[in-house]
């Protein structure tokens, strides 16, 4: 073969395989983004840890000591980048906030409209428990956000 | 050794016989993938790997859980979450979670066991 001829030989090689590549690319591209759709489970999460924290702090509905943030965090495993806590009893800030105070920002926005494209769960609950030491009944209120949208948007 | 062939015909015979064992290797690959996505294999991971996420942090001390599946399914502890293998070359789906220490990961067979002391 000449050398122009092996030049262009290996030319039309060169654009069956760029042909190749993208045909399969496209297929694999195509498939995987069908396919590979997360599925969000940041509320049910949310709502179980808001569940344990309250059995947590107040076993059987009774507050029998003061709540601390060490209490709270010995509660659950609490991954500080991924997560926001807040909790107030009786409306009154009862520990400092946990983890990112960005989310609760997050959730506000979310909360008045704002559209997001990756946005987090949030979750704000409700409870009514005994406070032991005075005999009366207080309104616990906890906030939990979780991001984790890698895997759940 | 070749010069009697036809020394042309001969590199033709390999570039075709080249060609098309690439051709039939991609488009295999690219068939089986296809039909474990279908199957939705990825899917059954991360759903699994997500509910027992939420199974065990729901749990009170002293329980067991015990999760049938098919034999080549895995179910392990990586750090604080959990990772569900489909055979031993998969690399898994990883969910983080908040499992402390206290959750222990046993397989037998086709069942795994996790125990919340």
């Amino acid at each position: 073969m000449n050398k122009k001829a092996q030049l262009g030989h290996g030319i039309t090689w060169l654009w069956k395989f760029m042909i190749l590549v993208l045909v399969v690319g496209c297929v694999v591209a195509i498939v995987a983004s069908h396919y590979s759709k997360p599925y969000d489970i940041r509320y049910s999460e949310a709502e179980t840890l808001s569940k344990k924290l309250i059995e947590c702090i107040a076993p059987n509905g009774i507050l029998t000591q003061q709540v601390t943030s060490d209490m709270v965090k010995n509660c659950f495993l609490i991954n500080d980048k991924e997560m926001f806590l807040n909790l107030t009893i009786d409306n009154k800030q009862a520990i400092d906030t946990i983890g990112l105070l960005s989310l609760s920002s997050l959730c506000e926005a979310k909360k008045q409209g704002t559209k997001m494209k990756y946005y987090p769960a949030c979750l704000d609950s409700s409870y009514i428990v005994l406070k032991q030491s005075k005999m009366e009944f207080s309104t616990v209120k906890i906030s939990i956000a979780i991001n984790k949208v890698e895997k759940n948007i | 050794m070749y010069s009697g062939m036809n020394k042309r015909g001969f590199e033709l015979g390999w570039i075709f016989l080249f060609t098309s064992i690439l051709c039939i290797m991609i488009i295999v690959i690219m068939t089986l993938w296809i039909v474990s996505q279908g199957s939705g294999e990825l899917m059954k991971k991360q759903i699994l790997a997500k509910q027992i996420c939420v199974m065990i942090t729901e749990a009170r001390p002293e329980t067991t859980i015990m999760i049938e599946h098919d034999k080549k399914t895995s179910i392990e502890r990586k750090d604080s979450g959990i990772v569900v293998k489909q055979g031993s070359f998969d690399i898994g789906y990883y969910y983080d979670c908040y499992i402390e220490d206290n959750v222990n990961f046993m397989q037998k067979d086709n069942v795994t066991i996790i125990e919340i002391k």
